[in-house]
């Protein structure tokens, strides 16, 4: 066989190998930016309106606004938006584990849905996909509470990933992208008076 | 063409196709990189928000003076983990530090500026969040 032939199919082999390698590096990593930048915009929009509606918790409302306090399900009175026609609304958070996000490949998504004001004089229930969604609820001094007539502070937890794995490994395992936010709201209504 | 010429056209375009490869490996590092620390510092914010929150319930001036015993940042700054997910099985840990001072005094108010700083050193170069606000007393 012609020495040739066989040094050009060996170089023009590894060279082939050597692209399609790099191609499928480009196409992980444009997607793992992609998928990342919408899932940052998705948690920041998510951030947005919880942290209007917690900090609005117990405005112009009656002496105890917590209506019902879970891990994942927390209902509680307030003006959410001081000119949109409403006065005191009942807002709730709640993670539904019994309603999976079934237009998404990732399992971990489940609709965090907020029923609450959404318009001028008008309520009505947003449905989020998120991966994880907890809240803890704290007395004054710090601990730890199940009582909502005691409830303080409030710390909420929220992981969302994406829609679609940036990655699929070998063993069939789908990496999503993940972000994760965790912050304590101090409502002022809930802490009056001081 | 001869077989020799043939060889180094080649190992000249294979050394151009490797330097072209690994700066654009480099630079999608660089972008994978600089989402991760930007998911950090938003982290990073919502933890110094949260000391933000607790300084807005301090009742006493006192309490923000640094020449005062009640200084409540005088055991500052702390070392903090912030853990997230079902059984907490990520962790980060922080740093952080928080300082007053006294802003202006006259017969009726006394103002202090609280600053506060984050900082994630699970990032070279580390990651650092600062947020301020003034807390005012009436006398």
């Amino acid at each position: 066989m012609n020495i040739g032939i066989i040094t050009s199919t060996l170089v023009g082999g590894i060279l082939l190998i050597s692209i399609l390698s790099f191609t499928r590096l480009v196409n992980t990593n444009s997607l793992e930016s992609t998928l990342g930048s919408i899932n940052q915009n998705r948690l920041n929009e998510t951030v947005e309106i919880l942290s209007n509606d917690f900090n609005k918790i117990g405005f112009r409302a009656p002496v105890n606004p917590i209506i019902s306090i879970g891990s994942t399900d927390f209902s509680f009175i307030g003006d959410i938006y001081d000119n949109d026609g409403l006065d005191t609304t009942t807002v709730r958070w709640v993670w539904d584990l019994t309603d999976p996000v079934l237009n998404t490949r990732n399992p971990n998504d489940y609709y965090l849905k907020r029923t609450g004001p959404v318009g001028v004089s008008t309520t009505g229930e947003t449905r989020i996909p998120v991966s994880y969604f907890n809240i803890d609820y704290y007395a004054a001094d710090g601990s730890l509470t199940t009582n909502k007539a005691v409830t303080k502070h409030v710390e909420v937890e929220i992981i969302i990933e994406s829609p679609d794995p940036y990655r699929t490994s070998i063993s069939g395992e789908e990496m999503y992208y993940r972000s994760v936010w965790k912050r304590v709201f101090i409502p002022s209504n809930l802490n009056l008076p001081f | 063409m001869n077989d020799f010429s043939d060889v180094l056209i080649l190992m000249v375009a294979m050394t151009l196709f490797s330097s072209f490869t690994l700066t654009s490996a480099r630079n999608f590092n660089l972008s994978s990189t600089d989402l991760a620390r930007s998911d950090a510092e938003y982290r990073a914010i919502a933890t110094a928000q949260n000391e933000l929150d607790y300084i807005k319930w301090i009742d006493q001036p006192t309490k923000l003076n640094p020449t005062s015993t009640n200084y409540v940042f005088s055991s500052y700054p702390v070392s903090k983990v912030n853990q997230f997910g079902a059984n907490n099985r990520f962790e980060e840990p922080v740093n952080i530090n928080a300082e007053s001072y006294l802003l202006d005094e006259d017969a009726s108010i006394v103002r202090y500026k609280v600053i506060v700083t984050v900082t994630n050193t699970e990032y070279t170069p580390v990651i650092s969040s600062t947020v301020s606000t003034i807390k005012s007393f009436a006398k």
